[in-house]
């Protein structure tokens, strides 16, 4: 076959075709567009979330990850000061980071999230956090950190003071940046005013564990599992699959995926069925000039991937735009997001569109090429 | 002295529909010469183009035998290719593939047996439809012309792999009286020159005439030969 030739008039053929039936074609555009949107987002956010957490507790040397048993997310977890201490005593732990972790609406009415972290100074390295303007808080002084994007976002500026509660406010001491984006959408404080604003008193919900020697990993974990009812001890790796939220979040992801990959290809099978039953006496043109069964299947594949790319390529645009709005639109759940997709997810997208288009396409186009060349001249 | 092999024999060719119900063809016998233009004529439903489907291997007859230049057509390698190598095909309706262009449409039919590379391919192509009075007209697409204008693109189509056999259903059947002389002539000049054989099935008397030799068929069968004179 002249692969070159064929390829210019599959192009040829694929493109003319769809602007043949442009409502047709948009719509099966516009659809695998949206599905394959919604699929990216929730990919993305997913993965983004995991990705967080799983850079948290590598840069920050923790070998094991303390929530109180059954939360569903950090959020949800409660720690007791005095639990915490006791762990402390364990010789094998080297040092124990307690955190606390809430929501808190601002002046404006939007959300922040809000990070109370022990011993601070030493770890906001570790966690990515590099300072970028003013000084850190000091606890008990009503003095908070405000992540860069949030401050541009809420025209605020190194000093600004803000009503968090009902008492004194906070002033604005420190603005940092972090390549965790979950910490650019937050504010951090001192472990104590953390705890008061939070109305959090003597609790945490969750604590960073690293040991001497992280080959005790697994007995420590078992150890802290089996005296300690309340707690769930993870490995730092193991952490985020064993979190409820972002398990569902998965599964959803999944469900999503298979759902995308069966609505997108029954959006080109229904298309190409469609197109072949009128364009019969074409195909049996094709095969009266001598077009072999593979040259004909090779026209309907180019076609169906045609129309996916487009589709997957505009949906990706639109998930980018949805991405966007989401951050802006919903600061709630802004600490899921990450702050913008990148090339491996488009690389994802563009290899389920290819997917999608082949698998969519051999059908109909096996079809096509197994039509009685006499009956589609007939009737075609 | 030994029997000369005619280019195409047929042998008791029948073809039927519908389970039978419907009989197309009824014992069809013929043998077509090299070099000479063969005329099928009859009233429609006859069965002239149930037998140049089966001529042209694109349907099977139910009993009967095909024998192109002496051999069957399980002698070759697949139908499909035989199809390009041997034969040319021009429909009453143009059939072009209305999303490529005139010049698309032609190279289309010399994508697999041709030995011509990009440019001599394309040159071809445009020398065909120029030899139609299709120049200027290589880009334009089918649905862009007029009809007649389809037609020599089509049998500009059917001539791009020097087909030795040319089966033509209806080709002025669509076309006004000028067209179809020019498309008679332009057919004819082409067996002149290349001592190929063509079969048309036609109502159009001026069709007929043209032929050096018309069947007239009627009920699946094939009822007289007449040779035209002129012609021969």
């Amino acid at each position: 076959m002249k692969s070159h030739l064929m390829f210019k008039i599959a192009i040829h053929y694929a493109l003319r075709n769809i602007i043949r039936t442009p409502v047709r074609s948009f719509f099966t555009i516009f659809s695998i567009a949206m599905i394959i949107s919604m699929y990216t987002l929730l990919t993305v956010i997913a993965n983004s979330f995991t990705g967080q957490i799983n850079q948290v507790v590598k840069a920050g040397d923790i070998d094991i990850i303390v929530q109180s048993k059954f939360s569903a997310t950090p959020l949800s977890s409660s720690i007791s000061q005095k639990t915490a201490e006791t762990l402390t005593n364990n010789p094998d732990i080297k040092s124990l980071t307690s955190i606390v972790l809430g929501k808190k609406r601002l002046p404006d009415k939007s959300i922040a999230y809000v990070f109370g972290i022990s011993d601070f100074p030493a770890i906001a390295r570790k966690l990515g956090l590099t300072l970028t303007g003013g000084h850190l808080f000091q606890p008990n002084h009503h003095e908070m950190m405000m992540a860069e994007r949030l401050m541009r976002n809420k025209h605020m500026k190194l000093g600004d003071q803000i009503s968090l509660s009902e008492e004194k406010p906070y002033t604005v001491t420190g603005r940092y940046n972090s390549w965790i984006s979950f910490f650019n959408s937050s504010i951090i404080l001192s472990l104590e005013d953390a705890r008061k604003l939070l109305h959090k008193p003597d609790k945490n919900n969750m604590l960073f564990i690293s040991l001497h020697d992280p080959v005790k990993t697994n007995s420590i974990i078992t150890k802290i599992n089996q005296e300690y009812d309340s707690l769930s001890a993870v490995k730092s790796s193991d952490f985020t699959g064993t979190m409820g939220a972002l398990k569902n979040m998965f599964y959803l992801s999944d469900i999503i995926a298979v759902i995308t990959l069966i609505v997108a290809s029954a959006i080109l099978i229904n298309t190409f069925l469609m197109a072949i039953n009128e364009r019969t006496r074409e195909i049996g043109i094709l095969n009266a000039i001598g077009w072999t069964k593979k040259m004909i299947v090779y026209i309907f594949v180019i076609e169906s991937l045609l129309l996916a790319l487009i589709g997957g390529i505009i949906g990706f645009f639109i998930s980018l735009g949805m991405l966007h709005y989401i951050q802006h639109a919903y600061s709630d759940i802004s600490f899921y997001l990450p702050q913008s997709l990148d090339l491996k997810v488009f690389g994802y997208s563009i290899l389920m569109c290819v997917f999608i288009g082949v698998v969519s396409a051999i059908f109909p186009a096996l079809y096509a090429s197994k039509i009685s060349i006499a009956k589609a001249l007939r009737d075609g | 002295m030994a029997e000369t092999i005619p280019f195409l024999e047929l042998n008791k060719i029948c073809k039927s529909y519908d389970n039978g119900l419907v009989t197309a063809l009824r014992g069809i016998s013929l043998k077509l010469d090299k070099g000479k233009i063969y005329a099928l004529m009859g009233s429609s439903g006859c069965g002239k183009s149930t037998l140049l489907n089966l001529i042209g291997t694109l349907d099977t007859p139910d009993s009967g035998q095909i024998l192109y230049e002496g051999k069957e057509i399980e002698a070759f390698d697949s139908p499909g290719k035989f199809r390009r190598e041997y034969m040319g095909f021009v429909f009453q309706f143009h059939y072009l593939i209305p999303v490529l262009t005139l010049r698309e449409n032609v190279e289309s039919a010399m994508l697999l047996n041709s030995q011509l590379n990009a440019k001599q391919r394309r040159e071809k192509a445009d020398h065909l439809l120029h030899e139609m009075g299709l120049r200027g007209k290589e880009d334009a697409r089918a649905t862009k012309i007029s009809g007649g204008e389809r037609q020599r693109g089509a049998i500009a189509r059917a001539l791009a792999n020097d087909p030795k056999l040319i089966l033509a259903d209806e080709p002025t059947g669509n076309v006004d009286t000028k067209t179809s002389a020019m498309i008679l002539e332009k057919l004819r000049a082409y067996i002149d020159a290349t001592q190929s054989t063509m079969l048309i099935a036609t109502h159009d008397p001026q069709a007929g005439n043209f032929a050096d030799t018309v069947f007239t068929m009627q009920d699946g069968k094939i009822i007289d030969t007449r040779h035209n004179t002129s012609y021969s």
